[in-house]
């Protein structure tokens, strides 16, 4: 009898253990959960790791030609000031960019919406915006994390660029949606290089890059002059003599009249140069 | 002797002309796809039974988010997408390359055993960095010392919702293959050759490629220490920095041709005989400054 309920206890035992096991197991290898910067950050710490590098390859939404993002996109040049990343939902790094406008080119208006500019970043100069851009390095429990994006780079600050943007005038906040292909450093004086590139430096085509070279010879000057083309010499002063002459005895020409107008030193305002005798 | 010693390595130029000339014939359509550089693919998961990978099988077990939380695939988004994975793996396992019988050295298993998978696939409503709604999906690398240990693939909600499972299953085909160390086809030469990392051609998010031969010998490739793969997956973030000030050139050029400026003396000679007359002008080199 001993023997039996003994060997009873064993069985049951062996078949509790069987079940308990099976349901742990199911329970722990059933469940598949995404990672988050936070979950990755732990799996560092469990490993002994202090930095975490990730990359995201995504799909930009760059123009189809030179003329496409002509129609899109707010071209500003601008110089990189300060940067800071943030972590966007737990998914994600953005990194904010303050720049100071050198020149818009063109404006356009928002192809889709931009996000509100974090509240460190603000406010903004008057000769003053902002880029978001995916990427960037924060700390997470502890953790270094560096999330880059591929084929990106980030800003070099004080660095002279040429972007297309979608850009929001009313937050001053810019996206890139063309990504790196929509990015240009201006070289000086006024050259623009594609900072798209491989990772020999080599610089990739891309329609718009392309169209750059092909129509402007990768001049800034070119473009702008053809963007916002100078005014028209006048019929009346084809060779602009007469606005030289104008310019030399101090006066002002003025482009749709045709007329110079010299200020008067004897005004009201300096009355003592038409109180001098006469001899 | 001479000629008979020209002639043998005139052959063997020629020889090498046509191998080249072939090769790049044959060879064109893996042009078209770029791959990461300066990465260690992935090694290897574990396979159904539990056996390690080799580097000419690597295991790769691929399941999607069930967890119930806010990027977890449930009812027909959940059948969708397992049926995807499933599409998405033969796929893959059964692409040959260039030479009609290579294969990648990877073996996809649809898998939702949390403790083995190496491809997360997750649902978003915004595929994460995509700030212009360029992206209908993503891959989002795990990388260890410089070695991809994995990923999570995103799709969107809308994607889901709007595509057929075999839709959606280019679309994580496209995304394996940015697992594997391969880029976006440039825009600059899309539609040149198929290739399922170019873009679609069709409405919205239906990706209208599929596996190339040359894919499978850029994944090969990359595969094989990424001899030759020239895009950059892994920017530095904090690549260059300013800060001091100044002009910065930011793509170094490695040799500056010299511009050499030549100064010359003209001198004019006359003939003076009973008024003079202009002869002509002679040049004398005087100084040159090479920059």
């Amino acid at each position: 009898m001993l023997k039996k309920s003994i060997a009873l206890a064993l069985f049951t035992t062996v078949i509790t253990l069987t079940v308990s096991f099976y349901n742990r197991s199911v329970a722990q290898s059933d469940i598949i959960t995404s990672d988050t910067l936070t979950s990755l950050a732990q799996e560092a710490i469990a490993r002994g790791e202090s930095e975490v590098s990730s990359s995201l390859s995504i799909t930009f939404n760059e123009a189809t030609s030179l003329d496409a993002a002509f129609a899109r996109d707010t071209l500003i040049v601008g110089t990189p000031l300060v940067k800071k990343s943030y972590v966007v939902g737990n998914q994600s790094i953005d990194t904010w960019y303050k720049f100071r406008f050198n020149e818009t080119l063109q404006q356009k208006t928002i192809y889709a919406s931009v996000d509100d500019a974090p509240s460190d970043m603000l406010p903004l100069a008057a000769d003053e915006f902002l880029v978001v851009v995916p990427g960037g390095e924060q700390f997470i429990d502890g953790v270094h994390f560096i999330l880059s994006v591929a084929q990106f780079p980030s800003f070099t600050i004080n660095q002279k660029y040429l972007l297309f943007l979608n850009y929001d005038a009313s937050k001053r906040v810019g996206t890139i949606g063309g990504g790196p292909t929509a990015i240009y450093t201006v070289v000086y004086p006024d050259t623009l290089a594609s900072i798209f590139v491989d990772s020999d430096g080599m610089p990739i085509g891309s329609p718009v890059s392309d169209g750059l070279y092909a129509r402007f010879g990768n001049s800034l000057n070119q473009l702008r002059n053809t963007l916002n083309p100078p005014p028209p010499p006048p019929a009346c002063d084809p060779d602009g003599s007469l606005e030289q002459d104008c310019n030399l005895n101090g006066g002002s020409w003025n482009f749709s009249t045709c007329h110079c107008s010299v200020s008067n030193p004897c005004s009201t305002s300096k009355p003592w140069l038409c109180d001098e005798p006469v001899y | 002797m001479g000629k008979i010693i020209l002639s043998l390595l005139l052959g063997l130029y020629s020889l090498g002309l046509i191998t080249y000339t072939l090769s790049e014939v044959f060879l064109a359509e893996g042009a078209c796809t770029n791959c990461y550089g300066k990465e260690t693919a992935f090694a290897g998961g574990k396979g159904p039974n539990g056996e390690a990978s080799t580097p000419s099988n690597r295991y790769v077990n691929v399941g999607y988010d069930n967890s119930g939380g806010a990027n977890a695939f449930t009812g027909n988004d959940a059948t969708k997408i397992a049926s995807a994975i499933g599409t998405a793996s033969n796929a893959w396992n059964g692409a040959k390359g260039e030479d009609n019988t290579s294969e990648v050295p990877y073996t996809f298993i649809p898998s939702q055993n949390g403790n083995k998978v190496n491809v997360k696939i997750a649902l978003v409503d915004k595929v994460p960095g995509d700030k212009d709604g360029g992206s209908c999906g993503g891959f989002l690398a795990n990388i260890v010392g410089g070695e991809i240990k994995g990923g999570t693939i995103y799709i969107l909600k809308s994607t889901m919702q709007g595509q057929t499972a075999d839709q959606i299953a280019k679309i994580v085909e496209h995304e394996l293959g940015h697992f594997m160390g391969l880029a976006n086809i440039d825009l600059s030469k899309m539609n040149m050759c198929e290739s399922i990392m170019d873009r679609s051609t069709g409405d919205g998010c239906a990706l209208n490629r599929s596996i190339s031969k040359g894919d499978v010998s850029t994944v090969i490739k990359h595969a094989d220490n990424n001899q030759g793969c020239k895009r950059d997956r892994n920017n530095k973030v904090d690549r260059v920095e300013g800060g001091g000030g100044g002009y910065t050139d930011p793509t170094p050029i490695w040799y500056y041709p010299p511009t050499c400026y030549y100064f010359y003396d003209a001198v004019d000679y006359y003939y003076c005989y009973d008024g003079c007359r202009y002869i002509g002008t002679v040049y004398y080199l005087t100084d040159v400054f090479c920059y």
